[in-house]
């Protein structure tokens, strides 16, 4: 078995160099760190108006796991890229299993209920825009990627062209169309017709 | 046919920018009848427009949001009063403790795991370390959990330094530093005896207090963290990886996790002491890639600290040896041993150490035979053996080295001696065959050795002089020029100094200096330094004599490379004219003829000369002699230039069957053959049989490419192969490999190194790797002009590189700069009128016009273009190349007149050949965009039918000709002539793919509207059914 500091980082490594199969790997790691990390803001069950931006937690799950200098060969963009993935399973999960348990008639507030107030503040439905994003990653896989990386990773333009390997101009164009197209798509989905 | 992603976008990004009637203009141009695309770009610039801050990302807080622990906070009983650093693996402050009463450093580790087992076992290892009590050890006072939160109370060690920081700041010279460094080894020896190994020894972890104690700190403390994180998450402390990456044992390095105790903490403490002692890092991983720096811990060898620290006593760079041996059962067993023996050498007695196996066998051997090894080792290196020697089995190796050095001994005084030499060296070779097991010496190693050695001791003048040359032919071997040109600087300096001695020797070495100069600066002066020893030999020894002849050869070979390619022509005739007798310098002169004719563009001359030259090697010295076969590929050389191409093929085949026969299947001669055949097969077009030789070549080439500098053009060359045969990946894979080697060898730095780095960011580049090919052109880029100067060729090549680069990630702005600077250099060395020149000019063009400068390219592009017609002539593909630039420039300048001039003067006269495919896809363009339909229909036609002569029937290419003239034929109301066209395309177009589909959906689509309004309702209904069983 390998050392696990050994594993993330050539993992890191591998997905640099194009290697998808190193980011399904990684993917349950930093899952399981930001779990963990997520549970420790949590202040106790009565804790009602705590908010935790998910991209916020992401850096912080970094600077846990790299300290305060990146290290020259850790690359940090795809660490955020993997971890906006991580970040929006956990969320999509999260929003689902409360809405069963709202459904059910009683929940109390647990720790990761903290990372989806942002969203509810801002009046945006976490599962249907998870959908959307499915929608939109067969018309444009490139364009959702997008939208992963700046939304829930945080990412900054200029990053996540380097992530992806394209120009920044690509990137702009994408994220400006992938978002009217969820816009699009969103209010359309609740007004329940063309709006 | 449904808009595509990208085809909205294109729409979506100009009509943004614009508003209210110039937008709807905009679209009633661009979207034309095309109701479904435009629809869908004005809902989307519907929500564009009022869509606020919908979706902002939020700003991400790049400080912690977490609680952490501040001044005044108590966990335990201790007081924090502030923070010490942050690392991997936790937090340290400055603490307070009440009883006893003294300050500590308290460690704070993430969060307790959800298992149960996770408290007690932190509790377990907390206990172990306490255990430990050694004054050179930082003592653990207390662990413990506070709420879920484990910490270490630790001894606090004031003013402390880092041993290699105290050791450098009080100027400690090496007997001390051994003595601090002994206590380092007794504490750690100590908590070995307790069962703990601290598996993160680095100078850091190594402190001196201000009184001048060591104190090691963090002992053990990743076992604790191996205990806090239990199964759940699992903590990645690859912060920790990564500082201590440098003191990494090979078993570390490699991920043998099993194998990782007390003998790594032995290695580690053993590259601390060279630290120590050195003054620098034994491993230099700086910027280097992950996988290629754990490589280098794994493979290469440690330099030897006398190198950096000439003072140091024999049997401390043992001891260092020892320590640091990759193979565990020659290391120290144990952290006592390494002091035992420190203690010895102090003490004056033997040490155990002994020298290191087989380096030392190299060295005793080198004492003792100085002279026949120093050559031994140029000749190894001039015969390019291999970087790295490894000598198997001790009795064989030393038989034959004893053997040979004797025998070279007695050779020595005997002439010819350097043919019997390499007899002898053959003799060692096959008992000594590169292998991955066993010590390694590097060829390197042996050449530093035998120079080192040189130095220290006088010789006769004479055999100084040999060896200084021999020296210097093993380190250009290598690629390594400035030593070679300081070696055979420091020859001719012996030779000018010898009263007696044969000038034409002296001469020689002029000459050889001369040469070695111009490989690393580009220097018109060295011309003059060049044309004034061809007069003093003209003087000294005839205007015939061979030495004057050879110098003739060196000034034309230099004025070539500057571009003075009259003058070069001249003296390479010359030269020939006085060879005479002397066959190696008339075949030398014939080849640097041909090649300045080649530069001219003088193609049929220099086919000419080529072909005299094989005759007459075929005559005087048979079919199969090794010159007959290099003249051969001279001319199949040429030859593809002229465009002989099936002729070129032919040559090329022989020849690598002649060496297949002669020296077998893997040798380098036939390997390199082999590719030849290769690239001419592929300018036939023959790609599936180039292909197929190619990959054999491959495998075979395997072994080969370990092999020195022509190991590694013929890496490059290979590499080169596979890209012009579509198989980038495996081009990438062989070039990364010869990177590796180059770094383990030492040589990443040299000409040929860096000419391997641009390939391979070139390849890259080609895969749209951009994000990866851009730090390595760039790093070939830099060494480059820090090694061989900003205006060295190799240099100037990189620089394109990295501007293509820039230019395919839309930098232009960048590019243009870089191949401006390119520009300036070239047109001042090689003058305008070069070839070289020419294309940057070309690119800068292109550079120029992708940032918007459109008149200034126009100048340029109009440039390169008069020159090249003037040089080349209209039906050169350069220059063809150059008009084709300049018609899409015009284009995008919206002067569709002209470029559709431009295109038909280069359509109008030439062979159909893959080019002439775009170009006139082109010229059809150009057509449409002046309405012109009917024309635009004939040079749709003219494509299609030249695709048909020249592109395989189902190349991207061919199908998207086809596509674009059913698209015209249906512009023009002629539904007819496209079932016939698209029909037999179908398959084609599917398994083509494009972006997503888009050929397929396409032909799809034509081909229905087709049906359609042709009234073929059966047609068109089978063609629905089976798009429709087909989607998901």
């Amino acid at each position: 078995m390998t050392d696990p500091s050994h594993e993330v980082t050539l993992l890191l490594q591998r997905i640099a160099a194009g290697d998808r199969a190193a980011g399904d790997q990684l993917l349950p790691i930093v899952y399981a760190q930001l779990r963990a990390l997520a549970k420790g803001h949590f202040r106790g069950p009565g804790d009602g108006a705590q908010t935790l931006q998910p991209t916020a937690l992401v850096h912080e799950a970094f600077l846990k796991i790299f300290g305060e200098r990146t290290p020259a060969f850790v690359d940090r963009e795809h660490f955020l890229a993997v971890a906006a993935s991580a970040m929006r399973t956990i969320l999509v999960d999260h929003a689902r299993a409360r809405a069963a348990a709202k459904r059910g008639g009683y929940h109390a507030r647990v720790p990761l209920d903290a990372l989806l107030v942002p969203f509810e503040e801002s009046a945006c439905d976490v599962l249907a825009l998870d959908d959307a994003l499915g929608r939109l990653s067969k018309i444009s896989a490139q364009a959702a990627q997008v939208v992963e990386l700046r939304f829930f990773g945080g990412l900054e333009q200029t990053d996540v062209a380097r992530v992806l390997g394209v120009s920044v101009s690509s990137i702009e164009r994408d994220w400006r169309m992938a978002r009217a197209w969820l816009r699009r798509e969103l209010t359309t989905d609740e007004a329940g017709g063309v709006a | 046919m449904s808009a595509s992603w990208e085809e909205i976008g294109d729409v979506f990004d100009e009509a943004a920018a614009l508003s209210g009637a110039e937008r709807a203009r905009f679209l009633d141009e661009r979207c034309g009848a095309r109701a479904d695309l435009r629809r869908e770009v004005e809902s989307l610039l519907e929500q564009d427009d009022t869509a606020g801050d919908y979706l902002t990302p939020p700003h991400a807080a790049l400080t912690p949001i977490a609680a952490a622990p501040v001044q005044g906070a108590v966990i335990g009983e201790f007081r924090i009063l502030h923070r010490l650093g942050t690392g991997g693996m936790g937090t340290v402050y400055v603490a307070e403790q009440v009883q006893p009463q003294r300050r500590v450093a308290l460690k704070i580790l993430p969060p307790l795991s959800d298992d149960p087992s996770a408290r007690r076992r932190f509790a377990q290892e907390a206990e172990l370390l306490a255990r430990m009590n050694h004054p050179s050890i930082a003592q653990v006072f207390a662990a413990g959990v506070d709420g879920d939160t484990p910490f270490l109370a630790m001894e606090l060690v004031e003013g402390a330094l880092p041993v290699t920081e105290y050791v450098r700041r009080h100027e400690l010279g090496w007997a001390a530093s051994i003595a601090l460094f002994r206590h380092v080894c007794a504490a750690v020896a100590h908590g070995h005896s307790k069962g703990v190994v601290h598996r993160d020894l680095k100078p850091g972890n190594v402190l001196v207090d201000a009184h001048g104690a060591p104190k090691v700190i963090d002992f053990g403390i990743a076992r604790a963290l191996d205990a806090v994180e239990g199964e759940g998450a699992r903590m990645t402390r690859t912060g920790d990886l990564v500082g201590t990456l440098q003191y990494m044992s090979p078993e570390q390095a490699e991920g043998r996790v099993a194998e990782v105790d007390a003998q790594s903490d032995v290695h580690a403490l053993g590259l601390i002491l060279y630290e120590i002692l050195c003054g620098r890092r034994a491993y230099s991983l700086e910027g280097k890639a992950l996988t290629v720096a754990l490589r280098t811990i794994s493979e290469h060898s440690v330099p030897r600290a006398r190198a950096a620290r000439p003072g140091l006593p024999q049997e401390v760079d043992w001891i260092l040896s020892k320590a640091l041996e990759k193979d565990r059962a020659r290391r120290y067993a144990s952290v006592a041993e390494l002091d035992a023996d420190l203690e010895r050498f102090l003490a004056h007695e033997p040490v155990l150490a002994g020298p290191p196996s087989r380096l030392y066998e190299a060295r005793k051997f080198v004492r003792r035979h100085r002279i026949a090894v120093a050559a031994l080792a140029a000749v190894f290196a001039a015969l390019t053996i291999g970087l790295v020697v490894s000598l198997r089995e001790r009795a064989r190796a030393e038989k034959a080295l004893v053997e040979t050095a004797t025998r070279t001994r007695q050779l020595e005084i005997e002439t010819g001696r350097k043919d019997r030499i390499l007899d002898f060296q053959r003799r060692l070779l096959t008992s000594a065959s590169p292998d991955a097991e066993g010590y390694d010496v590097r060829v390197v190693d042996l050449l530093d050795l035998a120079r080192s050695d040189l130095r220290l001791t006088p010789e006769e003048p004479e055999v100084a002089l040999e060896l200084h040359a021999a020296l210097g032919e093993g380190y250009a071997s290598l690629g390594r020029m400035e030593d070679a040109l300081a070696e055979r600087s420091a020859a001719l300096g012996i030779a000018r100094s010898v009263p007696d001695l044969d000038p034409v020797q002296t001469a020689g070495l002029e000459r050889v200096v001369l040469r070695t100069r111009g490989e690393l600066h580009t220097d018109p002066a060295l011309v003059a330094e060049m044309r004034a020893l061809v007069t003093r030999n003209a003087q000294q020894f005839g205007p015939s004599a061979p030495e004057t002849a050879r110098s003739h050869l060196a000034l034309a070979q230099g004025l070539r490379l500057s571009g003075s390619l009259d003058e070069a022509e001249e003296h390479a005739r010359t030269a020939l004219a006085s060879s005479g007798a002397e066959a190696k310098v008339a075949d030398w002169a014939l080849g640097e003829l041909a090649a300045v004719l080649v530069e001219r563009g003088n193609f049929q001359e220099a086919e000419e000369m080529a072909r005299a030259l094989l005759e007459q090697h075929r005559l005087r010295l048979g079919a199969e002699h090794t010159l007959t076969l290099f003249a051969q590929s001279k001319l199949v050389n040429v030859i593809r230039l002229t465009g002989a191409s099936e002729e070129a093929e032919r040559e090329a085949r022989t020849i690598a069957e002649i060496h297949a026969r002669r020296s077998g299947p893997d040798h380098v001669a036939t390997l390199a053959a082999q590719i030849m055949l290769c690239s001419a097969l592929i300018h036939i077009g023959r790609r599936e049989e180039a292909i197929g030789i190619a990959l054999n070549v491959s495998e075979r080439a395997r072994p080969q490419l370990q092999q020195g500098l022509h190991g590694l053009s013929l890496a490059t060359n290979l590499a080169e192969l596979m890209r012009e045969c579509g198989r980038n990946e495996e081009a990438i894979a062989l070039l990364e490999r010869a990177q590796s080697q180059c770094i383990a060898a030492g040589i990443e730095d040299t000409p040929p190194a860096l000419r391997a780095s641009t390939a391979l960011g070139a390849a890259l580049a080609e895969s749209l790797r951009f994000a990866e090919a851009e730090p390595i052109v760039r790093a070939a880029l830099e060494a480059g002009e820090a090694r061989l100067g900003p205006e060295n060729r190799n240099v100037v090549a990189a620089r394109h590189s990295l501007a293509t680069v820039l230019m395919r990630t839309k930098r232009p702005a960048l590019a243009r700069d870089l191949l401006t600077t390119n520009l300036a250099i070239q047109r001042r060395v090689l003058g305008s009128q070069h070839d070289d020149t020419l294309s940057t000019l070309q690119s800068l063009a292109e550079a120029l016009v992708a940032t918007g400068a459109l008149g200034e390219g126009e100048s340029a592009i109009r440039e390169a273009l008069a020159a090249r017609y003037a040089r080349f002539g209209a039906e050169h593909p350069r220059t063809r190349h150059a008009r084709y630039v300049l018609a899409r420039l015009l284009y995008a300048a919206g002067r569709f007149v002209e470029a559709e001039m431009e295109m038909c003067e280069l359509t109008s006269v030439s062979d159909p050949d893959p080019s002439k495919v775009s170009y006139l896809n082109f010229l059809a363009g150009t057509r449409l965009a002046l309405e012109r339909h009917l024309d635009a229909l004939d040079a749709f036609r003219d494509a299609h039918a030249t695709a048909a002569r020249v592109l395989p029937p189902d190349s991207p290419a061919a199908l998207d000709t086809a596509l674009n003239l059913a698209s015209q034929w249906r512009r023009l109301d002629q539904p007819d002539s496209v079932p016939p066209l698209l029909e037999p395309l179908q398959d084609a177009c599917l398994a083509s793919g494009g972006t997503e589909g888009a050929r397929a959906k396409a032909c799809r689509s034509m081909l229905l509207k087709s049906y359609d309004e042709l009234g073929r309702t059966e047609d068109a209904a089978r063609l629905r059914e089976q798009i429709a069983a087909e989607s998901p």
